[in-house]
């Protein structure tokens, strides 16, 4: 053919392509096709098999428990994993792989005996057979932790279990070291026999047991590991012990989990998958949610988008399906204590008082948070939020009286009106964040007349680089903005691990030695009675003799649950227990259209 | 010709690399690091040191950068020949430690964010869903382009003209950010034609992009092409329009219709023809920047390309994946822009590179 004709010849055949699309795209105006996922799995019809359709919000960086960091990862895995304990709705520990467990009389040595009757589970996604491997061991458990300390294994994680005896002197060794396997052998966790587990602590910490629930000291399945040390978490190679397995995993698209016949409570699980595809968008999700493509706004991926809130507060259905329960978080603004004027603790309790935080909550946020006056939330253990003693001045019913207030501390703190102040209050980007800085900017502009607040803003990264403890003060604000969730639901996870004048999050630069006895006295101390009066100690010094930082809201889950979700169990730490729901099916299948 | 594309190829090398170094450099000299922090949380010392060590973040950066292109074994190799070189002791220490096979042996590095995948996977996963996306919107772009941008010329300053305008500006006006959610809104939600997002193919592809074009996949691929490929019909319409309007004033056109050449004949073969010169010249790096960057169209659609990689990787300060992804664009721009120049030649024989 002549040539020049060719590109014509290239146009008649998209063309036709094009034809032959839009008619093969026509019988789908009559056909909703709603109910069929993006990417089947391999498994028996989906309509015969009952189903939770979900959202995943992003990708998991990894399903492997001691590398994970994040909700998407920890949600995943704590449906497929178990662990020595766990966490109920009342965010408190109870039993799990361990039946008992107790410490010596100094507080130092805790001994967990396990059951013997959960097993490892692996599932091949091509035959659908689940493979038993064995039982869950102390050995097991053992290797966990160990690997977790390992720094080849280079867990982000691993120095929350720095209380283990030697855990620190092992992961931060040279793994050249000559003395690195003596260092590995050192660590205080051994296996007495297969269902017994000892932990040799550096200090008697009697919120041990929390930290036996987090996921980086899961038992970890030794041999699958070795095999294929970095895909051993990939579907087809990964083995697990929880009540679900991982069936497919199509990265940045879809994932699957479906139930573990093998685990020790299946006949009482009555939803045999989770699937769902990962959409990065909450509003996108939003719409999935109301075409009854997904059955709930939850984790593992969004909650209903802020600027649906008012439609679905409005809206007669949606409203009966949003569900608003407690979240073991914290926001909060700090000061950065060394900062003048913010180093007098007058001009801090000050601006802290100037908040409407009830205001804030009810035209901002919209999701019922609770306003804060303590920095640990109802539901960790210690906290001091119905204890109005402490802070209460922050979260009057009478805002008047609480705004008057505020100018007089600033008064007598030197600055009448503010004269004289000219601060920087600094936000990660984020609409949210800027909505809630320009409410409370136009709230202190409000009360101090005369003080200059600046708003900026930096990217998230770059922002956690300004405010680390030892970054330089003239590059830092005076007030940034942060929040903190539980890892483990105990004040050791809040006052301790944060506003230690030790710690790397004290990004208030808070010093205050009283304060670090306290909560160093506290996490020693085994008699819960005392350890809560040291911690109400602690929140005492922290917010109202010094009020180093000035806490915003205890945040809320705000969700969408479809009807047809008949029993939803809600747990504030753990991520929610999936093995526990229950789902009419017959509502679902009629609701779309089946 | 084949000297042309031969020195070309030779030239965009130096290029490639140090636009490579360019962007590699660029992302490590950004505060905070991959591994300063877990969340919000500031990670201890050792703990960084160690996932430092595991990526050769405490090497120099042209070490880096070395093992990045050549692989950890042949900057080791160098290193014990040369030892005293700066920066080989701390190459020494761990570069055993490393898993680097080097750029230059087709490896683009290890994911520091998503762990135990490599940058290869990742890209090999979401690039050919991009490139369906991409080629299905520039396609509908052209099928819609052209001929709204032909008539409207051939037909200036009549209703035609107008309306295709009008069009064509409501298509550039309206973003993808507006234009995706309205699809959805309406066909999705509110008439139930199409499902509300995902995508409807997944591997293995045919040659490796192209998908089973299923019923399944259509009703996934409607709306997003429509939403993708409607603002480049319009870039593309204005475009045909302005040059056609040009061409056909060109004195040869003049001659062409005194020869006595049917009308139909001077259009499509005497005009259009050159007047889509200008057309090729953006098709090249608009195709690119299409199946690399809709990334808004793959964020609401939920579709798993390649575009969310540009975004995330450079939030998550993950160098091998930002780095990887450039280069994979970059290659593809060299090849698109050498693929225009050649269609340049044949479409204009007075263009000739050698």
């Amino acid at each position: 053919m002549y040539p020049r004709y060719r590109i014509w010849l290239w146009f008649s055949l998209l063309a036709l392509v094009t034809l032959v699309a839009g008619a093969c795209v026509a019988p789908q105006t009559t056909a909703p096709p709603a109910e069929a996922p993006a990417q089947e799995a391999p498994a028996a019809p989906a309509d015969e098999e009952i189903v939770l359709d979900t959202v995943f919000g992003t990708e998991p960086p990894t399903l492997d428990p001691a590398l994970a960091t994040d909700s998407q990862s920890i949600w995943s895995i704590r449906q497929m994993f178990v662990g020595l304990t766990g966490f109920d709705e009342q965010a408190q520990v109870v039993p799990s792989l361990a039946t008992e467990w107790s410490a010596s009389e100094d507080g130092l040595v805790w001994t967990y005996t396990m059951r013997d009757d959960v097993h490892w589970v692996r599932l091949n996604p091509d035959t659908g057979e689940f493979e038993d491997l064995g039982p869950v061991t102390a050995h097991d458990v053992e290797y966990g932790v160990k690997r977790t300390l390992d720094p080849n294994t280079a867990s982000d994680y691993a120095y929350v279990l720095y209380i283990i005896q030697g855990a620190e002197e092992f992961n931060t060794a040279d793994p050249n070291a000559e003395n690195f396997e003596e260092l590995r052998d050192a660590v205080g966790v051994r296996a007495i026999d297969d269902t017994t587990v000892e932990f040799t602590l550096t200090a008697p910490a009697g919120y041990f047991p929390s930290i036996t629930g987090l996921w980086v000291t899961f038992p970890q399945p030794q041999e699958a590991i070795e095999a294929n040390p970095d895909g051993w978490a990939d579907a087809g190679s990964i083995v697990t012990n929880g009540p679900y397995t991982l069936a497919q995993w199509d990265h940045g698209a879809y994932i699957r989990l479906v139930k573990n016949p093998l685990w020790v409570d299946a006949d009482n699980v009555q939803i045999e998958a989770i699937q769902g595809p990962i959409i990065e968008s909450a509003s996108t999700a939003m719409a999935m949610y109301e075409a009854n493509e997904i059955d709930m706004m939850a984790d593992p991926g969004w909650p209903p988008p802020l600027p649906d809130m008012d439609r679905i507060k409005a809206d007669p259905e949606l409203s009966q399906q949003l569900f608003i329960a407690p979240r073991l978080c914290t926001y909060y603004y700090g000061f950065v204590n060394t900062k003048p004027p913010f180093d007098n603790p007058l001009v801090r309790k000050a601006f802290a008082a100037a908040i409407d935080r009830k205001s804030l909550i009810n035209n901002l946020t919209k999701g019922e948070e609770r306003p804060a006056h303590s920095f640990a939330p109802p539901g960790v253990f210690g906290n001091v939020a119905d204890d109005m003693s402490i802070g209460g001045w922050m979260v009057q019913d009478d805002y008047a009286a609480q705004l008057a207030q505020a100018q007089e501390w600033l008064a007598e703190a030197g600055y009448p009106e503010g004269a004289g102040i000219n601060v920087t209050l600094m936000h990660n980007t984020s609409e949210a964040h800027a909505q809630i800085a320009q409410a409370i900017q136009a709230m202190w502009a409000e009360a101090f007349p005369q003080a200059t607040v600046t708003i900026e803003n930096q990217e998230w990264q770059v922002y956690l680089k300004t405010l680390v403890p030892d970054a330089p003060d003239e590059e830092k604000p005076e007030i940034y903005r942060l929040g903190w969730c539980a890892d483990y639901p105990d004040q050791n996870n809040w006052v301790n691990e944060v506003f230690n004048s030790k710690s790397g999050q004290n990004y208030a630069k808070y010093n205050n030695p009283e304060f670090d006895a306290v909560v160093e006295q506290a996490a020693r101390e085994s008699d819960p009675a005392v350890r809560q009066e040291l911690y109400k100690e602690a929140e005492r010094l922290l917010i109202d003799q010094d009020t180093a930082i000035s806490p915003i809201y205890y945040y809320t889950y705000v969700r969408l649950y479809k009807p047809w979700l008949t029993k939803v169990v809600i747990s504030p730490v753990t991520g929610d227990p999936v093995a526990e729901w229950e789902i009419d099916w017959e509502a679902k299948k009629a609701a779309r259209g089946q | 010709m084949y000297r042309y594309i031969i020195r070309r190829i030779i030239w965009s090398i130096p290029v490639l690399l140090l636009l490579t170094f360019t962007v590699f450099a660029l992302m490590r000299i950004i505060p905070g690091g991959p591994f300063d922090f877990a969340g919000d949380k500031a990670l201890p010392r050792a703990v960084t040191e160690n996932l430092e060590r595991r990526h050769h973040l405490d090497w120099p950066l042209l070490w880096q950068f070395t093992s990045y292109l050549l692989g950890d074994d042949v900057a080791g190799f160098i290193c014990e020949g040369m030892p005293v070189i700066p920066g080989c002791d701390a190459v020494l220490q761990s570069y055993q430690l490393g898993v680097s096979r080097g750029l230059i042996r087709g490896d683009l590095g290890i994911s520091m964010r998503q762990r135990g995948r490599s940058i290869n996977e990742i890209v090999g996963e979401s690039f050919p869903i991009s490139l369906q996306l991409g080629i299905l919107s520039m396609g509908l772009a052209l099928i819609i382009g052209i001929p709204l941008g032909t008539l409207a010329a051939l037909r200036q300053n009549t209703w035609l003209d107008y309306t295709s305008s009008f069009f064509a500006i409501i298509g550039l006006s309206i973003p993808n950010l507006v234009l995706g959610p309205l699809l959805i809104w309406i066909f999705a939600l509110k008439l139930n034609w199409f499902p509300v997002s995902t995508w409807g193919a997944k591997p293995p592809f045919l040659l490796g992009f192209i998908p089973i074009p299923d019923l399944k996949f259509w009703a996934h691929a409607t709306l997003p092409t429509i939403a993708l490929g409607t603002a480049l019909s319009a870039s593309i319409a204005r475009l045909t329009r302005a040059s056609l309007l040009q061409v056909i004033r060109e004195d040869y056109i003049r001659t062409a219709r005194a020869k006595g050449l049917a009308e139909n004949v001077v259009v499509v073969r005497h005009a259009l023809k050159n007047s889509l010169i200008p057309v090729v010249t953006i098709l090249g790096p608009l195709t690119i920047a299409v199946v690399t960057g809709s990334f808004v169209t793959e964020f609401i659609f939920g579709i798993p390309g390649m575009g969310k990689h540009f975004i995330t990787s450079i939030g998550n300060r993950d160098y091998p994946l930002i780095t990887g992804v450039t280069v994979v664009y970059a290659t593809l721009l060299v090849v698109a822009n050498l693929v225009v120049d050649i269609l340049y030649a044949w479409l204009d024989p007075r263009i000739r590179y050698d």
